[in-house]
């Protein structure tokens, strides 16, 4: 596959509808991005509808049902419609169903129905991802927003919307190399950028759920692993250049440097001169034998060496002075752009550390290549080729733990619970309470041609995925049986988007922020061609250019500092702080100069090549719901009201879509927004990965999140006339109609007499604004954030 | 270490790793090495971390080299103790010199943001397998919290991602994070009448019921629990604390109105409250370019703040017992370069410490006479860190262990410089 190519369906994500293969027939002729053609949508192959996961659905319940027997244990009923129907949205597209979506299943009569919910599910491109996605940015620590990860990110969306068989994607990632304009997976190793051992340790424990991180310094102490293994495997992907440097940077640098040699040579006047360090140096190479050679040859004197010498020197000085400048405009703009290419290094090798301590070698020792497990891989001199080489090892067929690991992780997300756990520190010695199950699943992924979603459709059509979960205590290390599902809180992500479903319309199509992401690729990589895919003869004169207005800066600076020093002596404190404020300009502005000047390939900061951004508009939904955000009105105070009553209701109403504006102008679903959120932000508050460390992110609970529910202005948005949920209280008369529809919106089901009762024990009370209370009441329930 | 050794001690590993948080450091300090250093002796309780981000100049600050050319136009002025000389942009913090001790020799060779910034919180060089917890983490591991309402640890600062948090402790251990000083706890108050809000929670708890009945893990649980601290916790006049609105105006000048002072008023609000645990962090000390006229600025933010906080501290009787630390991650070259300015220094930098029971008026080791390198007591960032964990009463020889059993230490391989202390 070519993925520099596969840029060019950046702009069309959002739009995009799956690719969905039951069996994909690996050596496909066509490459997937060809699939995408401006937004329109061929079928490569036929899709879910071909594939029935039901024969193996029905094994795996046979297998777990035997164990269920031999454990003397029953299996808990099968949930409720209304349950399945809830469950099986945040599954799979990751957040609640809307009250439409919701009736849509429970009023079908079709006796396929739920099999027929999941299919649509499964097809539903953009929901999948947004969820999916999320999984993928926990695991790989995938931050948004940095040079290096703009285009990454984007491209990991697509090969979720693509469905890219596993192996595959895996195999892409480890393999990455190359600028990440170019191939995006380059941006997995640059992550990890100057840690290539750690980057190792994690490439272990993501994709073969093993931690060999402890070996890194020593044997490992609970497990088989030695320090030599470590080395060995480390080897493999050693002497990699994810830094920020590149051949034009170095290019500027040695360019200036030729120039001031050549300044000293001119000024030497005579031809073969020695080239001198300092006037030190003089000396120095007077006492040489070959010395007296170049006076005979020259004719000279020592004397007169020395005046040519002190000329030469004097002269180059006076260059590197003058170069001064430039060498400091380097920095600031390519800056810019940093950490966006992986290159090989020529002639290192990984060697053992200078504390080695076995016997079956010394501290720095060259450490040859060599698998931890599974098959050898034969040498590779070229360090391109031995990098592939690992990455097919890794993903190959004869690797013991590759499928092993996906599986069980994927059988965790799906029913709360790993078949081993932890999911990632995988030794002999893990203890695997249903081994059939296991092997049967691994066995499945390999047929199933590490079709991710296929693997996924088979797990949700079970009888174990239609069960009553378990929500009783479970300790870590004990089995866990599956009588059913384990129960577990929606994660931030599925939190957050839940919310979201309840204000805004079609929000998995709804994306604020793609434009804006968007532009920034098309600018960084701007940025990178004026920078380094320019000739250098013409970047070089640039910067030169750049260096002339700083050097002008300088100077003034130095006047500056004399003036506020000054000033500050004689106690004159806002006269010096007014010259702070003028020289911080003076020094921003010079900054942007020397942008404009080099940078050619943007205008105004923004990127000039217009093929990249015209894909970029807003899909219509998107501006259908900003449209909607904008043109939200107070509700009119009903006529009944008297002036001071309408006076209170006006207020109550502005300040409350003031509410609403503030809280929808903010929402996207979570693979919109930034990732991580910043600080303090729902998704945060709540457990989101802060893409830090493997699989951080968290449901524990913290006061933080309980006063985030409690006091924000969520449920305000939440009941307001303007929002999806609201604007149908809105039509609904009478308070039950308004109960139910709360409790069918918000928790999926229908009020049961007692709770209806007790609601409207309050509006005899209180009137209207029970049933604002009741929206938060729910929304600060066990029931909304743990899934049934 | 030989092989045999090795496993002798991958056996204590073994051992001890069934029981989290065993130290196995001791009994290998016993048999060889360094004496372990027996606790201090009534410890501080209480920690504020002033973190200057961006790294703050050492020749500009506290390490003066007047009449040497690397100076500059940096001005020295007297302070309240014989000896001490320090900028003339901290005339406040000079007549504080007798509670200060200075430390001028800190050494090390994190010479970027990112990397020095993880160091100086945590003592561990930056790894992308593992984030160590910082001083305010492994406080609460070891003495819990002073007030239960409250948390133990605060952090105080615009960053969206912060060194010295939790790191791989439990999440309890994660520090309350406040970006803005001004506005306080987010969502600490309800906007809605107290009548209306107890009618709520009530609504919320009844429509519970079936669902409470059926499922009763320790995560649901947990949330109960959770929803009953917050509420507590509005209900509380601890939550005042987290105002700083309360303070009078004279106050406010006092400390001054950025962000940083701000956050200064904050921490002493809340150590008043019996937080363990507040670092304030400002950042503006890159100054890479016009060094001299981004000091006189940067250090007057400083000086008014930091004088406030030790004065107010003395006034509360909280001087003693809560240890004040100003830090960075490095100093700054003392050779100007061409933009007035100057660049990265890990060699040789400064931090100050006070209170918890550490010397006043003290100058700890010494840089050469251009302020280039340290002639006299180096001091690491894990020594420094050891010793701040001493003061407070942190084993430095603990051993705990991560969730996949890494053995760390407080301050890693850092040992206490015990002449800091009175």
């Amino acid at each position: 596959m070519e993925l520099n190519k596969s840029m060019n369906l950046v702009s069309h994500f959002p739009d995009c509808t799956p690719v969905f293969r039951a069996n994909p027939v690996r050596s496909s002729a066509i490459p997937r991005w060809i699939v995408y053609v401006l937004g329109t949508v061929l079928f490569v192959s036929s899709a879910v509808a071909d594939f029935d996961p039901r024969p193996a659905a029905q094994k795996i319940d046979e297998i777990i049902d035997a164990h269920l027997e031999e454990q003397q244990l029953k299996a808990y009923a099968t949930i409720t419609d209304e349950q399945f129907v809830r469950r099986t949205y945040l599954a799979i597209v990751g957040r609640i169903p809307t009250l439409a979506e919701a009736d849509g299943f429970l009023e079908s009569t079709s006796a396929e129905k739920q099999s027929e919910l999941i299919h649509t599910l499964l097809t539903n491109d953009s929901g999948y991802t947004a969820h999916h996605f999320q999984f993928w940015a926990d695991l790989l620590r995938l931050p948004t927003g940095q040079h290096w990860s703009l285009v990454y990110q984007t491209w990991m969306k697509e090969q979720i919307a693509a469905n890219t068989p596993y192996d595959e994607l895996v195999r892409q990632l480890v393999s990455g190399h190359g600028l990440v304009f170019d191939n995006p997976a380059a941006a997995y190793y640059i992550r990890d950028t100057g840690m290539d051992l750690d980057n190792m340790s994690n490439t272990v424990r993501i994709f073969l759920g093993t931690r060999l991180e402890c070996a890194q310094c020593h044997n490992h102490p609970f497990d088989k692993w030695t320090q030599m293994d470590y080395f060995r495997m480390a080897a493999f992907t050693y002497g990699f250049d994810h830094r920020g440097g590149n051949p034009h940077r170095s290019g500027i640098h040695n360019a200036l440097k030729e120039e001031e040699k050549a300044a000293y040579f001119a000024a030497a006047e005579i031809e073969n001169f020695p080239f001198l360090k300092d006037e030190a140096d003089i000396d120095k190479q007077m006492a040489k034998s070959n010395t007296s050679k170049f006076l005979e040859r020259s004719g000279l004197t020592k004397l007169q060496i020395r005046e040519h010498a002190l000329r030469a020197l004097t002269a180059r000085t006076v260059a590197e002075e003058h170069n001064e400048a430039v060498y400091q405009s380097i920095g600031p703009l390519y800056n810019m752009v940093t950490y966006v290419e992986v290159r090989h290094l020529q002639d290192t090798q990984l060697k053992l550390p200078h504390d080695y301590q076995y016997d079956n070698a010394k501290p720095h020792d060259p450490v040859p290549t060599g698998t931890m497990f599974g098959a050898e891989i034969p040498h590779h001199d070229d360090p391109g080729e031995r990098k592939k080489a690992y990455a097919e090892w890794l993903t190959g067929p004869d690797n013991p733990r590759f499928t092993r690991v996906i599986v069980n992780r994927l059988w965790k997300r799906t029913f709360g619970h790993g078949i081993f756990e932890p999911v990632d520190d995988l030794t002999d010695d893990t203890p695997i309470s249903q081994p059939k199950l296991l092997s049967y699943l691994e066995d499945q992924m390999r047929e199933l041609n590490y079709d991710i979603r296929a693997f996924q459709n088979v797990l949700f059509h079970t009888e174990l995925f239609r069960r009553e979960m378990h929500g009783e205590d479970h300790y870590p290390g004990m089995p866990f049986h599956f009588q059913g599902p384990l129960m577990t809180r929606m994660s931030a992500e599925q939190m957050w988007d839940s919310i979201v479903t309840m204000v805004l319309p079609d929000v998995d199509t709804y994306a604020p922020n793609q434009e804006k992401l968007l532009d920034r690729i098309a600018d960084t990589r701007a940025t990178y061609r004026s920078l380094n895919e320019r000739p250098l003869e013409e970047v070089l004169p640039r910067i030169k250019a750049a260096g002339d207005l700083r050097r002008g800066l300088i100077s003034e600076q130095r006047d500056y500092e004399k003036r506020i020093t000054a000033a500050y002596a004689a106690g004159e404190g806002e006269k010096a702080k007014e010259l702070t404020r003028e020289l911080k300009e003076k020094t921003r502005d010079v900054e942007q100069r020397a942008q404009e000047i080099v940078l050619v390939d943007l205008k105004d900061g923004r990127a000039i090549d217009s093929a990249m951004t015209m894909g970029s508009r807003p899909a219509a939904d998107t501006v259908e719901t900003v449209k909607i955000i904008k043109a939200a009105k107070p509700r009119k105070a009903p006529e009944e009201l008297d002036e001071n009553e309408s006076r209170i209701w006006a207020e109550r109403e502005k300040e409350n879509l003031n509410h609403y504006r503030e809280t929808a102008n903010e929402m996207a679903r979570a693979i919109d927004l930034g990732s991580p959120a910043r600080r303090g932000h729902f998704l945060r508050d709540f457990g989101q990965s802060d893409r830090d460390v493997i699989e951080n992110g968290s449901s524990h609970a913290s006061v933080p999140q309980s006063l985030y529910l409690l006091n924000s202005p969520l449920s305000i948005a939440i009941s307001n006339p303007n929002s999806v949920l609201g604007s149908q209280l809105d039509t609904a008369a009478t308070p039950e109609e308004k109960i139910e529809l709360i409790y069918r919106s918000m928790l999926t089901r229908k009020p049961s007499e007692r709770e209806v009762a007790r609601v409207l024990d309050d509006y005899r009370n209180h009137g209207e604004e029970t049933i604002e209370d009741l929206v938060w009441a729910l929304l600060n329930s066990r029931q909304f954030l743990f899934i049934q | 270490m030989n092989k045999t050794d090795f496993n002798r001690r991958r056996f204590l590993e073994l051992a001890a790793g069934s029981f989290l948080g065993v130290s196995t450091n001791r009994v290998f300090a016993a048999a060889g090495d360094k004496s372990p250093i027996p606790p201090r002796i009534g410890p501080a309780k209480q920690l504020i971390y002033l973190y200057m981000a961006g790294g703050m100049s050492h020749i500009d600050t506290f390490d003066l080299k007047t009449g040497h050319q690397n100076q500059g136009s940096t001005r020295p002025i007297n302070t309240n103790v014989e000896g001490i000389r320090v900028t003339s942009h901290l005339p406040n913090l000079a007549k504080h010199a007798d509670k200060l001790c200075v430390v001028n020799s800190l050494t090390s060779t994190a010479g970027d943001h990112e990397k020095g910034n993880y160091f100086m919180h945590t003592s561990y060089d930056q790894r992308a397998t593992i984030r160590h917890p910082g001083l305010g983490a492994w406080h609460q591991k070891m003495h819990g919290k002073l007030n239960p309402t409250m948390p133990a640890s605060v952090f105080i600062g615009r960053e969206s991602r912060f060194h010295g948090s939790g790191g791989f402790f439990e999440p309890e251990f994660e520090p309350l994070a406040i970006s803005e000083p001004k506005s306080g706890l987010k969502y600490a108050r309800s906007s809605i009448a107290d009548e209306r809000f107890q009618r709520r929670l009530n609504l919320s708890n009844d429509l519970e019921t079936e669902f409470l009945e059926r499922y009763h893990s320790k995560p649901i649980r947990a949330y109960g629990d959770m929803y009953a601290d917050a509420v507590r916790l509005m209900e509380s006049p601890d939550l005042a604390a987290f105002n700083i609105g309360k303070e009078d105006e004279k106050t406010r000048q006092r400390y001054g109105d950025d962000p940083f002072a701000e956050g200064c008023l904050l921490a002493r609000r809340l150590i008043e409250s019996d937080v363990r645990t507040v670092e304030v962090s400002f950042t503006g000390w890159d100054t890479h370019s016009n060094n001299f006229t981004s000091m006189p600025l940067l250090c007057q933010t400083i000086d008014r703040a930091v004088a406030a906080l030790l004065d107010d501290l003395q006034r509360i009787g909280k001087l003693e017992e809560t240890v004040v630390v100003l830090t960075t991650e490095f100093g700054r070259t003392p050779i100007v370069n061409q933009n007035i300015g100057r660049d990265h220094y890990p060699k040789a930098f400064t931090s100050v410490l006070a209170g918890g029971g550490f010397k006043g008026g003290y100058v700890y080791g010494k840089t050469s006479e251009g302020a280039e390198e340290v002639v006299e007591n180096p001091v690491t960032i894990p020594d420094f860190n050891a010793t701040i964990a001493y003061a407070l009463g942190i084993p430095t020889d603990q051993v705990l262990y991560s969730p996949s059993k890494r053995p760390f230490t407080v301050a890693h391989k850092g040992q206490p410089v015990l002449e800091l202390l009175a």
